[in-house]
């Protein structure tokens, strides 16, 4: 299992890679009905283009978006691709 | 001021300069020359491109740089374009870098193209409108004074000269108008809350998959200020579930579309644009910067795009392929980079 979601929580384990998983998560996503979601990376070292999409797509609905991230430099591209404008960025040092 | 342009097809570095160098030699066009600009194929080693014209020409009045393609009139070639100049004023030619350039002058700048850098960062911080290129090629730089520069763009500069420049762009928006969410440089990640790298592949589905498909129907920008293209941005290549590469920067928020073009529409172009700066000047020579992303769309009719500007203008054309095109903003103060277009400059000595 590559994500798991426990409320408004989704713990990402794994990169997700195929196009299933990543289109999986999109669908789960969109679903959350709570007005905060927390997206876990866990071990993760990056996050497809087509989830920060739909994170967008919710923050622009008005969900508040926070992402832990526990590899500096997944935190250091997020901060250079502007999230940090977007979502609330939580850097973890493990 | 007289200008002069040879070429030579040959695969040797030394044989084609010495052609080239026999060319001016029998033509008796121009005794001698102040200053020669090479147009030379990334094919050749950098390490033997300063010492072979040395060697051959006996001085150190050159620029050299790399080009996949370059032409005179309607003859293309892949190997070295020469550009001899002789000034019969008051015309002067000197190599620059940015942080000395003059604006009561025109500048016409070079930038080395390394493919793990992406490219033109620098140019909003500079005030001062500049015409030019970025180099074509895998290793693509600028040579001049026995020296290889392989990163800082380097400037041209002519003094005591009339100038007009003209940028053919030509093509059509199509489709619905896509927001950018995020990118970074020059690599586009989410458009319209979608894969930028997803949307792409679909618009690449019934082809062979290659990006230069998609050179057909580039990226175009549109301003927020007057609502029309801004720039046009050519595909570069995708990263599977993250980005789509560009050859030019595209910032967030842009307001974007897709475009079409046929060889004969950016013909058509090119020729409005050749009629208009023939109403403002006579020129002496004409330099012409054009997208390789262009060329491929031409096809074989590349060579017309040259022959078109020859015709008009009335005066030689120095040509090369380039991955990205400069020319001033709408408001003529900052230099901006193009993709996808023909950029003409054409130059009288006072």
């Amino acid at each position: 299992m590559s994500f798991e979601i426990k409320d408004n929580k989704v713990i990402i384990y794994e990169p997700l890679v195929d196009i299933e998983s990543i289109f999986d998560l999109v669908k789960n996503l969109k679903e959350i009905k709570a007005t905060k979601i927390i997206i876990d990376m866990v071990n993760n070292y990056s996050l497809p283009s087509a989830i920060i999409g739909q994170l967008t797509a919710l923050r622009d609905r008005g969900k508040e978006i926070e992402i832990i991230i526990y590899n500096e430099l997944i935190f250091s591209l997020f901060r250079d691709l502007g999230l940090d404008k977007l979502f609330t960025l939580k850097k973890v040092d493990k | 001021m007289k200008a002069r342009i040879y070429v030579s097809c040959y695969d040797a570095l030394f044989v084609a300069m010495e052609d080239i160098f026999l060319q001016f030699k029998n033509d008796y066009f121009l005794d001698d020359f102040d200053f020669i600009v090479f147009a030379i194929s990334d094919k050749f080693h950098p390490e033997d491109i300063n010492p072979t014209i040395k060697r051959i020409f006996q001085t150190d009045k050159y620029f050299a740089f790399n080009s996949e393609e370059s032409f005179s009139h309607s003859y293309i070639n892949n190997s070295i374009t020469a550009l001899f100049l002789k000034f019969e004023n008051k015309g002067k030619i000197s190599i620059k870098s940015l942080d000395s350039l003059n604006k009561d002058k025109l500048n016409i700048v070079f930038i080395p193209y390394n493919n793990e850098k992406c490219i033109c960062d620098d140019l909003d911080k500079i005030k001062i409108p500049l015409i030019g290129g970025v180099c074509s090629g895998e290793r693509a730089y600028i040579y001049y004074e026995g020296k290889i520069e392989k990163e800082k763009p380097i400037v041209l500069e002519f003094d005591n000269v009339d100038y007009k420049f003209g940028i053919s762009l030509g093509y059509k928006p199509i489709g619905p108008t896509y927001k950018i969410n995020v990118s970074l440089k020059n690599k586009l990640y989410v458009i319209d809350y979608e894969d930028a790298s997803l949307l792409t592949k679909k618009l690449l589905k019934n082809t062979n998959g290659k990006i230069e498909n998609l050179w057909y129907s580039p990226l175009l920008v549109i301003s927020d200020n007057t609502g029309i293209v801004d720039v046009v941005r050519t595909f570069k290549s995708i990263k599977e579930n993250f980005y789509t590469e560009f050859f030019g920067n595209i910032k967030r928020d842009s307001k974007v579309k897709l475009s079409f073009a046929t060889a004969e529409i950016l013909l058509e172009e090119d020729k409005k644009v050749a009629l208009n700066l023939k109403r403002k000047i006579s020129p002496d020579l004409v330099f012409n910067f054009v997208s390789n992303a262009r060329e491929f769309v031409l096809g074989e009719l590349k060579s017309k795009e040259s022959e078109i500007y020859a015709e008009i203008l009335n005066a030689p054309v120095f040509g090369f392929t380039t991955f990205g095109e400069i020319g001033p903003d709408y408001k003529h103060q900052k230099p901006k980079l193009y993709n996808q277009s023909s950029l003409i400059v054409a130059i009288k000595e006072k």
